[in-house]
């Protein structure tokens, strides 16, 4: 019987509701945590010299994980920590050879993965915040300005503000000319406010409402090649700006779990 | 001109900067050690990005450079940048801006439009052996039977279709290939700890290609042991000679780099007793400098001449 996994670390709130959501639509459904793939009683993957790949891993408790055997997938597991490797290096080494190992199990079932991996992902490049604002731009989006300098004495822009956790006290003169005196590495940004969280569920934009911005979302999706994200939207001098994008958002509103349970419900092999 | 960043004194750099000297190809070096003296100014306003950086006094607006070559260590490694390495210890402050230098450069590449050797994001495939071996057999080359498992039955059945197996790590981490003896076999059990990567192992000679962009530079090695890098080691010693490929294996290593986005790379293929050539893997970093001191042929030649003009012929 063709089942749907869901993999997901062990404190991953969004994956369980998710989880019990298709459960409660009567789907067969599996959830496993990375632990248990740590743990697993076997990992056979096999590539044959066609490159046809395939998997089987059976778990502890016995149940057994077949590429063959998957009608969708959904991935939440970014990393592995192998506690069974006491020796530090030896434990790195560990947990590089598994992120290894499931990189190339996630290749093998790709087709029927909603948010597949690459291995482009290990630089996760949405953290880039150049990155970000030029695929923002691309998808039609307006973005706020930032600065980063090594040297605020050879190039500072006084329109921005210092991107600190506190704010200093001061005018923005007064501020410029202390961080100007001081000359250490700065991030300026635009001050941006308010935050509005959007989510993409497949070709659902959820959140809003506004069709000037499902639009920048939706294509911003595509660009990223995620069929689910969830973006925080600001305002920068009257403008709606992308803040951030975030690929694996700790909770969301029911509604946007039931979504995307039915999105993985009704996946087809790509 | 070009940028190359990196160590200088390191032998793929250096030959790159010779090349470029030879061919008279302006280019600036970026020191990876001397990263706390240089500053970087990137911005990002009126929807369009700004990138400058000053060495030795002057300054470079990033995006003129027409082509950038990459071989770039972890900063985090550099001797400068760490405390218990007193003598060259550069200090906090120091260690700060370098430390914000390599961030800033680093992500201003991810976004650049110039000719890179080679993006971040690309040379990550090679993190993963076997999910690289699947994107190589998609750009038509075999791939070596393979079994990535913590299972002694699943080992054993292999064993039974292939008597001659060899094993070597599954992630980037450079290992050593080394063929399943009898000294393996008894410890075998241990892999139910972690899994273990095994490949048939297939009789025939090493081929190591480098593609530069729109040329390619075969190289055959003529070694007594499996993992000819390290043949000294074993007191063996390693011939490599220059090699002509078929077309059609020439280019399915033109499409192989494409497909990766790695217009430099070393290709490892294998030629087998029967003719046939296998792939093993890509290297989206090669230390081409090996094979070219060896033979003569000129890679870093090509490399300074795409970068500089988008084309190594």
């Amino acid at each position: 019987m063709m089942k749907i996994l869901i993999l997901a670390g062990e404190q991953d709130r969004l994956a369980f509701s998710l989880y019990e959501k298709i459960k409660s639509l009567n789907f067969p459904a599996m959830l496993v945590t990375n632990r248990q793939l740590v743990n697993a009683k076997s990992w056979i993957h096999e590539i044959d010299e066609k490159g046809k790949a395939s998997a089987r891993i059976t778990l502890r408790n016995g149940i057994e994980i077949n590429s063959r055997k998957l009608k969708a997938v959904f991935n939440r597991i970014r990393f592995f920590s192998v506690h069974h490797f006491l020796n530090e290096k030896d434990r790195i080494y560990a947990e590089n050879e598994l992120t290894a190992l499931y990189y190339s199990f996630m290749y093998c079932i790709r087709l029927v993965t909603i948010n597949p991996v690459k291995t482009h992902d290990l630089v996760n490049e949405q953290a880039n915040p150049l990155y970000l604002r030029q695929k923002a731009v691309e998808a039609g989006f307006s973005v706020s300005d930032i600065h980063f300098t090594s040297s605020p004495r050879w190039q500072y822009s006084k329109n921005l503000q210092p991107a600190f956790f506190y704010q200093p006290t001061g005018s923005n003169e007064e501020i410029a000319s202390h961080l100007i005196w001081q000359n250490r590495p700065l991030t300026l940004t635009a001050q941006a406010t308010g935050n509005q969280k959007v989510w993409v569920v497949g070709k659902n934009v959820m959140g809003v409402s506004d069709e000037g911005i499902k639009k920048p979302v939706l294509k911003l999706s595509r660009l990223s090649g995620k069929m689910f994200l969830e973006i925080d939207l600001s305002t920068d001098t009257g403008k709606t700006v992308l803040a951030h994008i975030n690929l694996f958002p700790e909770q969301a509103p029911e509604e946007i779990t039931e979504t995307l349970a039915q999105l993985i419900i009704h996946y087809k092999k790509s | 001109m070009i940028l190359i960043a990196g160590i200088p004194s390191e032998s793929p750099v250096e030959m790159v900067i010779n090349a470029a000297d030879k061919a008279n190809i302006p280019y600036l070096v970026l020191n990876q050690r001397e990263f706390h003296l240089y500053d970087i100014s990137v911005q990002w306003k009126d929807n369009r990005f700004r990138a400058l950086i000053k060495v030795n006094g002057r300054e470079y607006d990033l995006e003129k450079f027409k082509g950038v070559y990459l071989r770039m260590m972890d900063y985090l490694f550099l001797p400068e940048l760490r405390k218990n390495k007193v003598f060259n210890y550069v200090g906090t402050e120091a260690v700060q801006k370098s430390e914000f230098i390599h961030q800033v450069f680093t992500n201003w590449l991810a976004v650049t439009q110039c000719r890179i050797f080679n993006r971040d994001a690309d040379m990550n495939s090679n993190f993963s052996k076997p999910y690289q071996l699947q994107l190589i057999a998609e750009a038509g080359f075999k791939v070596p039977p393979s079994l990535i498992t913590s299972d002694t039955g699943a080992f054993n059945d292999f064993e039974k279709k292939y008597p001659e197996i060899i094993y070597k790590s599954i992630s980037g981490t450079r290992s050593i290939v080394n063929e399943v003896g009898a000294k393996e076999k008894e410890i075998l059990k241990k892999i139910r700890y972690l899994p273990v990567q095994f490949q048939k192992k297939l009789s025939g000679e090493n081929i190591r290609v480098h593609v530069v962009g729109d040329v390619l530079f075969s190289t055959r090695i003529i070694s007594p042991v499996i993992d000819y890098r390290y043949a000294h080691r074993q007191g063996a010693e390693s011939q490599l000679k220059a090699y002509k490929l078929p077309d059609i294996v020439s280019e399915k290593c033109f499409k192989l780099s494409r497909k990766l986005n790695l217009p430099l790379c070393g290709i490892d293929l294998f030629k087998t007793t029967k003719g046939e050539f296998y792939c093993f893997e890509v290297n989206p970093s090669p230390a081409y400098s090996y094979y070219e001191a060896n033979t003569g042929q000129k890679i870093s030649e090509a490399i300074a001449r795409y970068l500089e003009t988008g084309s190594a012929k």
